[in-house]
């Protein structure tokens, strides 16, 4: 995984490994979320190979990027 | 030929039709701040016919050292005002027109249809909602781009049918959770580079050249300099949503918690506020006394407030932003009275010495 944002600073990384199998996005956000509780108040969104996915969409790839919104300007 | 546009003109790929089209493009920049400073300057050099820009801040001298249109004596006055008469000042052949004003469900219409191109140059993102809705129901691009410390984000939206920002990020942030330069600061330079990412993406539409980040969202972060792609669909539900609404759909609405808040101007003197600080260590100014407590937001979740439910707290950070995200943690803590103070750290310091 590697994180981009507040998300590094949350986890504390830009990169970690999760070991997950055949989960929807939906379920890795909830095993994040368990691992760094203040991600429950962050809105997020995954991708994989460089295209973005949907909360069903199926985790199939080994590297996942993993942003939230910014909000400066 | 002007003389002016000589060099870009020079260019295969401009040439004397490239540079009518910029003399006929009209664009409005929607916050004339860190990027829409740098954005203006470029498209006004550049020769873009009408520039608008809506901007309803004064300009303060925190200010200064990422937004170059601005100068010491014009502290106090408004941003886009000022921001019109220097363009002017870099190109008198243009036309700029100035809206003193925040974009708005309610005025978008009114401020975006004479325009062709609209630019995000705003800081907070219910207005991001806004802009991205408003553009999808007037069928008009919109050229975003966002920040944080050192990273920045940028993107095509509503292109020729691409996707929008709702499609990027379908559930908007709470408000507070997403922190802004004037909450955790910002380098002058990051602003500076990712407007003119903005900029650029502008006259790549005027000019019809390609590699339009349409579809894409594009990540910059400056200390490892770092760049990513990364494709982006459109989400026909959400499209549908906001078309069949015909109007932009409030983010704010959409979360339904509201947070308390509270001025300082609406407090008196008062000795039973517990004050909590929710900064992280090393934020300036630093504050302590009685009746102040330090309790970093990162770390109020993992360990929560060890504290009387009944107590009357009010939380404080830099801005009024991060205090609204701790007050939400207090409460789902027990916390039966936490407000959000509306003013930052430094106003509250004043106010109590006083």
């Amino acid at each position: 995984m590697t994180y981009f944002g507040q998300l590094a600073e949350i986890t504390g990384d830009h990169n970690e490994i999760i070991e997950i199998s055949g989960a929807s996005v939906h379920e890795l956000k909830e095993v994040m979320k368990k691992k760094y509780p203040r991600l429950q108040q962050l809105s997020f969104v995954v991708a994989q190979d460089n295209q973005l996915l949907n909360e069903n969409d199926k985790i199939t790839g080994s590297q996942l990027d993993v942003f939230p919104p910014f909000s400066g300007g | 030929m002007d003389q002016r546009y000589i060099r870009q003109v020079q260019l295969s790929e401009v040439g004397e039709s490239g540079q009518q089209k910029l003399a006929e493009a009209s664009v409005l920049v929607v916050g004339a701040g860190g990027l829409g400073c740098p954005i203006l300057s470029y498209l006004a050099a550049a020769g873009a016919g009408r520039l608008g820009i809506v901007d309803p801040d004064t300009i303060d001298r925190s200010n200064l050292h990422r937004q170059l249109l601005y100068s010491e004596e014009d502290s106090g006055k408004n941003k886009a005002e000022i921001a019109k008469e220097k363009l002017v000042k870099i190109n008198p052949t243009i036309t700029v027109e100035s809206f003193p004003v925040a974009l708005t469900a309610q005025n978008y219409m009114a401020l975006m249809q004479q325009y062709d191109i609209i630019v995000d140059g705003t800081d907070d993102i219910p207005t991001r909602y806004v802009l991205s809705d408003a553009c999808l129901l007037l069928q008009k691009p919109l050229v975003f781009a966002a920040l944080f410390k050192f990273e920045g984000q940028v993107s095509v939206f509503n292109y020729k049918e691409g996707p929008t920002y709702r499609c990027l990020f379908p559930d908007p942030p709470k408000e507070g959770d997403i922190p802004n330069c004037n909450e955790i600061g910002v380098l002058g330079v990051l602003p500076g580079l990712i407007g003119l990412f903005q900029a650029t993406e502008v006259l790549k539409i005027i000019l019809g050249l390609p590699g339009i980040l349409s579809g894409k969202v594009l990540y910059y972060n400056v200390l490892t300099h770092q760049q990513r792609v990364f494709t982006i669909r459109r989400n026909e539900t959400s499209i549908k949503e906001i078309m069949k609404l015909g109007k932009p759909l409030d983010v704010e609405s959409q979360n339904c918690e509201i947070i308390p808040i509270i001025s300082l101007t609406e407090l008196k003197n008062e000795t039973d506020i517990l004050w909590i600080d929710i900064r992280e260590p090393g934020e300036q100014p630093e504050l302590s006394g009685p009746g102040v407590l330090h309790k970093p937001l990162s770390k109020l979740t993992e360990s929560p407030l060890d504290l009387d439910p009944s107590s009357r707290m009010i939380f404080f950070c830099q801005s009024g932003l991060r205090s609204q995200q701790a007050v939400r943690v207090a409460q789902e803590q027990g916390m039966k009275h936490c407000l959000s103070l509306k003013e930052g750290a430094a106003v509250l310091k004043n106010w109590l010495t006083k």
